[in-house]
């Protein structure tokens, strides 16, 4: 299978005063070119850090311990920090939740954009403001030729993740990592942006990955899934298999708490407890204490990540037999 | 017939705009301006639209926390905006409130007990001698249970999903008829978020509660909310039973709060085909004239540029604010086809 990128064993740490804080656990992950893969999971259970770790933008006391990311042939963590940045933003571009603590409040927004056009494709000052410009227009802003003069504050907050996505497909990445791109917007404004996303991404040819808690947004707009908890992939599996029938209980429990604007729920079902803490996470099973269907060795030892059919991937020792 | 448990009449609560004490404000604010609607006994309402629409404002002056600058607020059939101070604080024993960060909401400097004594101690409802068991109790009814283990805890040392819960005892702690929840479930986890919302459920049954649920989730709306109410820009677009709502929208606005609402199945959601609703909510100093929505409505005529649509009533109680509403089905059958044929 063809593969753009290819995480392998990724595990990043975080060194706390309190403890170290396994925040990602020998996470792997495949993206082809083009596709769209989702990684959910709830708040602290390791799908931004991840995310920060394959791009290297992590710092002390955050540490990557391990892990290979390869990306078109190319060993990510083995990299010269030099040769990173050029990766960064140019083959792989990041959009993030909260488009004001990325835009810088005290520059134009037009000279902002030619900025990353500039490092990027090396062009001189007149190109990249012609550049910036077109890379407005792509992202369809209303009057690009005003808003290039425009500061970050003097936009709404849809705009500004426009002006982010710009940036980020300026240099026709072939990955574009998502972060929660649309949580901080209102729902119109949501679908608004990932609209955009897929027209560019369809445009581009560009690869996706989403990183998001919300499963109707995966479901939506993505083809294949990764679903993480306290630190660890606990499954794999495509879009439709994902939703129709979840093979780890955590999924299970996630799309039956999760709730749907064409039926009304009778009942809550409602997952008991709260993530682990992930400086001491539970032996075993990390997913153990909340699971309805634990048994016998799930607290003893930690679950195998069983193949089963169509390729799925499930970290469950519900599915020991299928080995 | 009997007067509804609370009821807003034509309700206005404009702020002045920029401004300070140098200059004069630039402008008016119309948070709300001139909204009507009622809350009876025993039902959860859904009060949802988009930041800036005015929900909040509007749950705010419920509460008493801003002054309306027009219109009435009553409880129970009688008047509470002109009340004296002292019957003023039987209504706010009645209407409390949960809000949607229980990190700011609760004071970090007390203790679980020092917080759910508060209003305890403010209504005279229970000896001091007793507050002590009267808290642990609440805390039980919110599932943190044996409640006296956590009364001399401070807040840093609970979860998010504990806090709300925290945030809800106090509100329960004198009693109230009314809980006016805003956003109350949007800043938590999926799991949390399904535990919390099975707890409100279980509590409105105990303790026999109205709510006033304010969010902009229309997946929490369609599962606990018996009514939606859906404001733009200051105005109520539509109201009705939610089933009847969801299924047959009959405000062109209301219609794209749901196609834009990400459905939890690839399949459905595939099938479905919306065009996305153009631009951003215009500014509430200076809303278009018409039909507040028009220029972001795909159904606009000329009409709808010049006058400003009544909020009209139809079937079932409901009523829409849309020149077009009658012809409800024509416009969002397409839609609504598509949604059925997936249920």
């Amino acid at each position: 299978m063809q593969e753009l990128l290819r995480v392998e064993d990724l595990t990043t740490h975080i060194f706390t005063p309190a403890g170290v804080v396994r925040a990602v656990e020998g996470v792997s992950l495949r993206i082809r070119p083009s596709e769209a893969v989702a990684l959910v999971g709830e708040s602290g259970c390791g799908k931004s850090m991840t995310a920060l770790s394959l791009m290297r933008l992590v710092r002390p006391p955050v540490r990557i311990l391990g892990g290979r990311v390869w990306f078109k042939g190319r060993d990510l963590l083995a990299l010269s920090e030099a040769e990173m940045r050029m990766v960064r933003g140019g083959e792989i571009a990041m959009v993030f939740q909260d488009p004001m603590t990325f835009l810088n409040p005290v520059f134009r927004v037009g000279d902002q954009v030619a900025e990353a056009i500039c490092i990027h494709q090396g062009l001189g000052r007149r190109a990249a403001e012609a550049g910036a410009l077109e890379a407005l227009r792509h992202v369809k802003i209303p009057a690009p030729e005003a808003v290039v003069h425009y500061y970050p504050h003097q936009l709404s907050g849809g705009m500004r993740q426009r002006v982010l996505i710009a940036m980020a497909v300026a240099c026709r990445p072939a990955l574009l990592i998502a972060d929660e791109p649309t949580t901080a917007l209102d729902v119109t404004i949501q679908a608004q942006i990932m609209a955009l996303l897929s027209d560019i991404r369809r445009e581009l040819g560009s690869a996706l990955l989403l990183i998001s808690h919300d499963l109707g947004l995966v479901a939506e707009y993505c083809d294949r899934v990764y679903v993480m908890y306290a630190g660890e992939i606990v499954e794999e599996a495509d879009v439709f298999g994902l939703f129709k029938g979840p093979q780890h209980p955590y999924t299970a429990a996630l799309l039956k708490s999760s709730l749907n604007i064409d039926h009304r729920v009778a009942a809550f079902e409602a997952i008991e407890g709260q993530p682990p803490n992930l400086i001491a996470p539970p032996p075993g099973c990390r997913f153990h204490p909340r699971c309805p269907r634990a048994f016998e060795p799930c607290s003893r030892s930690a679950p195998p990540v069983v193949t089963l059919e169509g390729g799925r991937v499930a970290r469950c020792w519900l599915h020991e037999d299928g080995r | 017939m009997t007067a509804p448990l609370l009821e807003v009449r034509n309700l206005r609560v404009h702020f002045p705009a920029g401004g300070g004490w140098v200059h004069r404000p630039r402008g008016v604010v119309r948070a709300v301006d001139g909204v009507s609607l009622s809350l009876e006994e025993g039902e959860i309402l859904a009060l949802v639209g988009e930041s800036g629409c005015g929900k909040t404002t509007l749950g705010r002056a419920i509460l008493g926390l801003v002054a309306p600058t027009s219109g009435a607020i009553l409880f129970e059939g009688s008047e509470v905006t002109d009340l004296a101070p002292a019957e003023r604080r039987g209504y706010h024993r009645h209407v409390q409130m949960i809000f949607q960060d229980p990190f700011d909401s609760l004071n970090p400097r007390k203790t679980v007990l020092q917080t759910l004594a508060q209003p305890l101690r403010n209504h005279g409802l229970v000896p001091a001698r007793e507050q002590r068991a009267a808290a642990a109790e609440l805390l039980d009814h919110v599932g943190l249970s044996p409640g006296r283990a956590f009364l001399d805890r401070y807040p840093h040392q609970f979860s998010g999903g504990q806090r709300q819960r925290i945030c809800i005892a106090r509100a329960l702690a004198v009693r109230p008829r009314i809980i006016v929840a805003d956003e109350a479930v949007s800043a938590l986890d999926i799991s949390i978020r399904a535990q919390i919302l099975k707890l409100l459920r279980k509590l409105q049954e105990e303790f026999q509660l109205s709510y006033l649920f304010i969010t902009h989730d229309l997946g929490v709306v369609r599962s606990l909310c018996d009514r939606v109410a859906v404001m733009y820009l200051g105005r109520m677009v539509e109201e009705g039973a939610t089933d009847s709502i969801f299924t047959l929208p009959r405000h062109p606005y209301t219609s794209a709060l749901l196609a834009a609402s990400p459905m939890v199945d690839p399949e459905a959601a595939r099938r479905r085909t919306h065009i996305p609703l153009a631009g951003d909510v215009p500014s509430a100093m200076r809303p278009p004239p018409g039909c507040r929505f028009h220029p972001r409505c795909p159904i606009a005529a000329t009409i709808c540029r010049e006058a400003e649509p009544p909020l009209l009533a139809f079937e079932g109680g409901r009523r829409s604010a849309c020149h077009f509403a009658a012809e409800a089905p024509s416009w969002t059958l397409a839609a609504v086809a598509k949604r059925e044929d997936v249920a």
